[in-house]
């Protein structure tokens, strides 16, 4: 108590004396604002066209036993761009059997205004089958084993190859001069970057292998994440 | 107290972090795929609707076929059936899965022509590309005596069933026994069947005179059939 009195008096003495010397504690201020407006842009990653189907039958031979067909569903708008783009695809494929495939190109498209970097793409597989990346295709192409283990199927995602048409001219019995992804020029979607309204053409293919049992319905889901360019982790 | 102390210390990294441009936070979407793969079924049955066919003929002194039996006797006697019912639960069809010939009483010259149609119950078209054909001649207590060969050396399934004497499991014309003509015909060999299609082929057996009596032949015959496009790895 006795000490907070001298430090008071200390204070009022030293206020004291410098208004006796002219300075004395009083100013004029003025001020000026910032106002910030944040317009933020928007991420809206989809699927918007089924570009084109096709499949073994249609180099092969004229029969048409199997079928890939995929549709868009679960649409959604981008509020800031308007467009709409769909967030799921469903490849379905019926009659298959051993040495069949079908491939679908469709698009992925930014509908955001941000640019966008495919940063990770899984596979997701029902309880009892396991998936083996390809080493020579990393994520791009996976074998489904089933728990006998057996091969039952591949599965290819994969951007649109850039020698397209080069490896489809050959005449039937049709057959690659090669392994499928060497010569089709298979390439992995992760770390494509996709620019607002601009898509990215990519290929999905199945093919059926000689374990797949007759008569059953094998189903898998890959889900595609993207995320803003300048966040990509490689 | 030391949780305060923790917090702070997060709160403090967090600002300085922030101070340089470093703010874990960013923006993502994600899309899915959904696959569904139906696979079809590949069923190759003998025909549920039409029941095989069994005929008698004789050969007359001018080498034509004439119905029945010589002279009108009812001696042998031949019949067919389809056994072993089976059922394409992705066609929803029903077929069977075993011809059985059956040929009692038969003798040398008495020919026993089959007809039988195969039909593709399942969902992918098939190429029926040959046969197995194996047998066993047997005595009259159901031992095995022999096994039986087939001989087809042209390939186009009209053929001879010899009996192993040797046993070496090839045919000898110099110890082997040539005991019974057997021809499998249809329009053409491979003979491809679409789903839902059906194809009629014919069984020709004719009995030589080496056939031993009182014995029992009986012949398996395996039809052999692989999806249409797979055909060139198992035909040559």
């Amino acid at each position: 108590m006795k000490m907070n009195k001298k430090i008071m008096a200390t204070f009022a003495v030293l206020m004291f004396a410098l208004s006796i010397a002219g300075f004395v504690y009083a100013h004029w201020s003025d001020m000026v604002y910032i106002e910030a407006t944040v317009e933020m842009g928007s991420l809206t990653f989809g699927f918007t066209r089924i570009v084109r189907e096709w499949d073994w039958e249609d180099y092969a031979n004229e029969k048409e036993v199997g079928n890939g067909v995929c549709t868009l569903s679960e649409p959604e708008t981008d509020v800031h761009s308007g467009k709409t783009v769909y967030k799921l695809l469903t490849f379905t494929i019926t009659a298959a059997y051993p040495q069949y495939w079908a491939i679908n190109k469709f698009t992925l498209d930014n509908a955001g205004t941000i640019p966008v970097k495919i940063q990770r793409v899984t596979l997701i597989l029902p309880a009892g089958f396991s998936a083996v990346p390809s080493p020579d295709y990393p994520g791009a192409m996976w074998e489904i084993y089933d728990d006998r283990p057996e091969l039952i199927y591949n599965v290819w995602l994969y951007k649109e190859p850039l020698d397209y048409g080069a490896g489809w001219e050959i005449d039937p019995p049709w057959d690659f001069p090669g392994p499928f992804g060497d010569v089709y020029g298979v390439r992995a979607l992760k770390g494509n970057q996709i620019e607002p309204c601009n898509e990215l053409l990519t290929e999905i293919c199945v093919d059926p292998k000689q374990d797949a049992e007759e008569c059953h319905t094998y189903t898998f889901s890959i889900e595609i994440e993207a995320i803003q360019w300048n966040k990509y982790t490689p | 107290m030391e949780n305060k102390k923790i917090g702070a210390i997060a709160l403090l990294i967090a600002i300085t972090l922030s101070a340089f441009g470093l703010v874990y936070a960013h923006w993502s979407d994600m899309v899915t795929i959904d696959g569904v793969i139906e696979m079809g079924s590949l069923t190759l049955s003998w025909d549920w609707v039409e029941p095989p066919l069994c005929y008698e003929f004789w050969m007359d002194e001018n080498g034509q076929l004439q119905p029945g039996e010589f002279e009108g006797k009812l001696v042998g006697e031949c019949t067919a059936e389809f056994v072993d019912e089976i059922y394409d639960i992705h066609s929803d069809k029903y077929g069977y899965k075993k011809l059985i010939i059956s040929v009692t009483n038969a003798y040398p010259q008495y020919y026993v022509f089959t007809t039988a149609k195969l039909h593709n119950i399942g969902t992918i078209p098939i190429f029926v590309y040959g046969f197995e054909i194996t047998g066993e001649k047997k005595d009259s207590a159901g031992n095995v005596v022999y096994d039986l060969l087939w001989y087809d050396p042209d390939g186009d399934w009209a053929g001879e069933l010899w009996e192993d004497v040797d046993g070496d499991g090839t045919v000898d014309p110099a110890v082997d026994i040539l005991v019974i003509n057997l021809l499998i015909q249809n329009a053409q060999w491979p003979l491809q069947i679409d789903p839902c299609n059906k194809e009629k082929i014919e069984v020709d057996m004719d009995f030589k005179q080496e056939a031993e009596e009182c014995h029992h032949y009986s012949i398996y015959i395996t039809v052999l059939g692989v999806q249409w496009n797979k055909l060139d790895e198992v035909y040559p």
